[in-house]
C-alpha cells in the first residue's frame, strides 16, 4: 500500500536525522573535552547538530505535504503547507525584525 | 543525567520534557531563565522526534488531525517567543517563573485524571470537514481501535494558547496539547498522546529559531541535553506502550508539584 511506504520514508528520514544530530552533537561534546571548552571546533560540531535537529520537524513537515498530494488530497496539502509557511517565517524572515 | 530523566518523563507522560529541564537548569544550576528556556526548548524537538519516531512506526499519530492543529500552534509559538523577547527584554524574568509555576501547577491535574480509557467517540461537522476518522492498533488489548475526532474549533483553540505558552516558557506544552486532542476533540488517549507527541516538535522548532535569533540558544548547554533526551525518549516510548505505569506517573507528579512551587517562589523572591 502507498501510504505505507510514505510512512516509512518519513520514519526513516526522521531516524536518520535523529541519528545525525546525536552523532554532531556529541564529537562536538567530546572535542571540547578534549580541546577545551573555548575551542571553535567543538561548538562548531555542536551547532551543527543543533541545526540538523531544527531540520528534523521541517523534514517531517516537507515529507507530509508530499504524502497528501500523493493522496491527492487539497485541503490537507494547502494546511500543511501553512504549516510550513509559518515554520520558514519564524526561521528566516522574523528574525530579521529582531535584528532591527 | 538530566536531559535522560526529562526525556524519560517526557515521553511517558506526553509533557515534553522541558517541565524537568528548566527548573533543573535555572533553580539547581544558576542559569539564566532565558538560556534554560532555549535548552529545554530545542530538547523539546528532540523528545519529539524521538518519540515520534516510535510511534509512526506503530501508526498511532493522526497525522490530519496534528497537522491542522499545527496552523494555531505554531501561530501561538511565534507570537509567545515574542512575548518572551519582551519579558527579558525589559529584566522581567520573574514573571517567567511565575508563570512557568502556575503552568506547571495546573498542568498535573490532567496528569493524575489520565488514563480511564476513552469514552465512546462522537461526530460532529468539523469530523468530516477534517477528514478525522481513524484506526490504530492497540497493543495492550490487541485489538483495532476505530475512532473519530469532533469538536475541532475547540481543539484548534485550545492549540493556538498552547503554542503561545510554548513560546512564552520554552516547553513543549504537551498538557494541553493533550488535553485539546483528548478532552475537546475526543480522541482516544493514545492516538492524543501520540499526536501530541508528533507536534510538540513542530511548535518548538518555530519557537526555537526566535529563541537561535535571540542568542537564548547556548550550543554549550544545548548538547548534553540533546543526547539525554534522545536517550530517554527511546527507552521512555518504550515503556508507555508496555503498559500504563501509573505509579511511576504518581511519583512524577509528586516531584513536579514541588518544582513548580519552588518556581513560583523564585519568582516572587522567596526562595
Amino acid at each position: 500500500m502507498r501510504k505505507h511506504s510514505i510512512d516509512r520514508m518519513i520514519y526513516r528520514t526522521l531516524a536518520v536525522f535523529i541519528l545525525l544530530s546525536a552523532v554532531l552533537v556529541s564529537v562536538g561534546i567530546i572535542l571540547s573535552l578534549y580541546t577545551g571548552t573555548s575551542s571553535q571546533i567543538g561548538t562548531s560540531f555542536m551547532t551543527a547538530g543543533v541545526f540538523v535537529l531544527f531540520a528534523t520537524p521541517v523534514a517531517r513537515v516537507v515529507m507530509s505535504i508530499l504524502a497528501f498530494l500523493e493522496e491527492k488530497n487539497r485541503l490537507y496539502v494547502i494546511i500543511t503547507s501553512v504549516v510550513l509557511t509559518n515554520i520558514l517565517m519564524a526561521l528566516f524572515v522574523l528574525p530579521i525584525f529582531l535584528r532591527a | 543525567m538530566t536531559g535522560t530523566v526529562a526525556g524519560f518523563v517526557g515521553a511517558l507522560t506526553g509533557l515534553g520534557g522541558a517541565v524537568v529541564i528548566t527548573p533543573v537548569l535555572s533553580l539547581l544550576f544558576g542559569v539564566p531563565i532565558e538560556y534554560a528556556a532555549g535548552a529545554s526548548l530545542v530538547a523539546t524537538i528532540a523528545t519529539s522526534s524521538g518519540a515520534a519516531v516510535a510511534y509512526i512506526k506503530d501508526g498511532i499519530v493522526n497525522l490530519k488531525i496534528g497537522m491542522s492543529l499545527e496552523i494555531a500552534t505554531t501561530i501561538g509559538a511565534i507570537i509567545g517567543s515574542f512575548l518572551a523577547a519582551a519579558v527579558y527584554a525589559n529584566n522581567l524574568a520573574y514573571i517567567i517563573f511565575i508563570i512557568f509555576g502556575a503552568v506547571l501547577l495546573s498542568s498535573l491535574y490532567p496528569t493524575i485524571k489520565k488514563g480511564y480509557g476513552h469514552k465512546r467517540t462522537r461526530t460532529d461537522w468539523s469530523t468530516d470537514v477534517f477528514q478525522m476518522k481513524g484506526v490504530y492498533y492497540d497493543k495492550a488489548t490487541k485489538k483495532r481501535v476505530k475512532y473519530a475526532g469532533s469538536r475541532w474549533h475547540i481543539g484548534e483553540s485550545i492549540m493556538f494558547v498552547a503554542g503561545t505558552i510554548s513560546g512564552l516558557l520554552g516547553v513543549g506544552s504537551g498538557v494541553l496539547k493533550v488535553l485539546a486532542l483528548d478532552s475537546a476533540m475526543r480522541l482516544p488517549i493514545k492516538v492524543s498522546t501520540a499526536t501530541s507527541d508528533f507536534m510538540i516538535g513542530v511548535t518548538a522548532v518555530t519557537g526555537s529559531a526566535i529563541y537561535w535569533a535571540l542568542g537564548y540558544i547556548q550550543p554549550m548547554l544545548v548538547a548534553p541535553v540533546i543526547v539525554g533526551v534522545l536517550l530517554g525518549a527511546y527507552f521512555g516510548t518504550k515503556t508507555m506502550q508496555a503498559d500504563g505505569s501509573s505509579q511511576l506517573r504518581s511519583i512524577f507528579v509528586i516531584v513536579l508539584a514541588i518544582v513548580a512551587v519552588e518556581m513560583i517562589l523564585r519568582g516572587i523572591g522567596v526562595a
